[in-house]
């Protein structure tokens, strides 16, 4: 048994404790964030606006990447409310030319769900949440998270069938 | 529909920021901004602030507070540790034992009579994970072999990084020669000065009892055991990933790839090989408490993840 190296040494700043935090969560939750809103404007503008957020609350956060998930899903929400305030549906997603077919098909689907339910499936199933985790992110029961997956699935299914069809 | 999401997920790993998201952040943060993107469905009132200034504040006081609380232990117990009988070794000397659940504690017979409980793990835990402490003859105390805490017999601060004494357990009257452990103390809220060490400190714990040990005494679905090269991102809670550390690949973590096998000023990142014990909670590995100066067990080469 033997120490690699002393892990006694502490950060310096808490601006390093949210860099950490930012290394460990920022691409994942990036991603997240570009199936939820279906853009990588407001993927980039939530990420940044979330963590530039805990930077500025420092060590008022207990559990800063908690913290900064749920902050940035709601700025991403309101980024999307605001965006569609013109528009009806949801922006289709810019997957690139290089998406197959279903992929394309399936997050057109996900851009059709509920707000609610859309963060759910995003969360769960493409950021590799938990529901506990994924209810405290959106601020809702876990319960409720696994309801919402489930209908979410269900209707899902139902957009793709049409499509097959 | 699992399929599909799964292809949906491979294909968003392709996609990255457009930009330097964290020097966007960062330029954000550190000028006066309007702060109603928090809760943007509720209304459009804007606040000014100062945020440099707010910042630099938090900075300031975290360097004093939350560093020391970060550290903290918080060690979780649940409904399953007690009551737990635990034996109670001869006058004068103490013996590592196990509560129900697992949890390693130090039993102290002191030589007034009474009996101490204290838990085993030290209280100084850098990046959320910390060591076993050893039982030092010679200096009638106990002692964090890798960050150098030491402690009274009492479990009380002697010296060393550790922001508090060690816990102990509430204990009833000693039986046949045990003691029935009934609940955890509070946490110690300060550094009481303890006694000064009577001897020469040792400069590695005595042994306790084996992992293997450890293992088939705990109950319940938390205790997870990893014999491996760990890697140890902290945050709350702590992300731990064991596998092989490679002299030709960095390892990664959750992704993210380590910067090499040193720690770096300002990255919170360790590697470390050994032997550690936590808890599964809430799915995530936590309270990882590192076993060094304890038996460990030859059989233990791989890591494993036991949730009985």
């Amino acid at each position: 048994v033997e120490l690699m190296q002393d892990a006694a040494v502490e950060p310096q700043t808490q601006v390093e404790r949210v860099r950490a935090t930012y290394e460990a969560h920022h691409l994942r939750m990036w991603r997240a964030l570009l199936a939820y809103s279906g853009s990588a404007d407001i993927a980039d503008d939530a990420v940044a606006e979330a963590f530039a957020q805990l930077l500025r609350r420092g060590d008022a956060v207990d559990d800063p990447a908690a913290w900064v998930w749920r902050s940035s899903f709601r700025i991403a929400a309101g980024d999307l409310k605001r965006r569609q305030r013109g528009h009806a549906a949801m922006p289709t997603p810019e997957v690139g030319p290089s998406a197959p077919e279903s992929t394309v098909d399936l997050l057109a689907a996900i851009g059709q769900l509920s707000v609610q339910q859309r963060a759910c499936v995003v969360l769960c199933d493409l950021a590799d949440q938990s529901a506990v985790v994924a209810a405290r992110i959106l601020g809702t029961s876990a319960a409720t998270v696994r309801v919402q997956r489930m209908r979410a699935r269900r209707r899902l299914r139902e957009l793709l069938e049409d499509r097959d069809v | 529909m699992s399929d599909r999401l799964g292809e949906v997920r491979q294909h968003l790993d392709r996609f990255s920021p457009t930009m330097d998201l964290w020097a966007e952040a960062t330029r954000r943060a550190s000028e006066p901004v309007t702060v109603d993107r928090v809760d943007p469905g509720r209304g459009g009132r804007r606040f000014v602030i100062a945020a440099a200034v707010i910042a630099g504040a938090f900075v300031g006081v975290g360097a004093l507070v939350g560093q020391r609380d970060g550290d903290r232990a918080t060690r979780q117990t649940t409904a399953a540790t007690f009551p737990s009988r635990v034996e109670v070794p001869p006058v004068g000397d103490a013996r590592s034992a196990q509560l129900r659940d697992g949890t390693p504690v130090w039993v102290v017979n002191h030589e007034d009579g009474s009996v101490s409980v204290l838990d085993a793990a030290s209280a100084h835990r850098p990046f959320g994970f910390g060591a076993l402490v050893g039982w030092c003859a010679s200096s009638r105390g106990f002692e964090d072999p890798v960050h150098g805490s030491q402690y009274d017999e009492q479990g009380r601060y002697r010296g060393g990084p550790a922001p508090t004494g060690l816990r102990a357990y509430a204990t009833g009257g000693v039986e046949n020669g045990s003691v029935t452990v009934t609940g955890a103390d509070p946490f110690p809220s300060d550094r009481v000065q303890g006694d000064l060490a009577v001897g020469p400190a040792c400069s590695d714990g005595s042994p306790g009892i084996t992992l293997r040990e450890a293992l088939d005494r705990s109950s319940g679905e938390m205790v997870v055991i990893a014999n491996a090269p760990i890697l140890v991102v902290a945050g709350q809670p702590t992300l731990v990933c064991s596998g092989e550390v490679r002299e030709s690949a960095p390892p990664t973590c959750d992704g993210v790839e380590a910067p090499g096998h040193r720690l770096e000023s300002g990255q919170r990142w360790a590697v470390v090989t050994g032997t550690f014990v936590g808890r599964i909670i809430d799915n995530t590995v936590q309270d990882i408490i590192f076993t060094h100066g304890w038996k460990l067990d030859p059989d233990l080469s791989t890591a494993t993840t036991r949730r009985p």
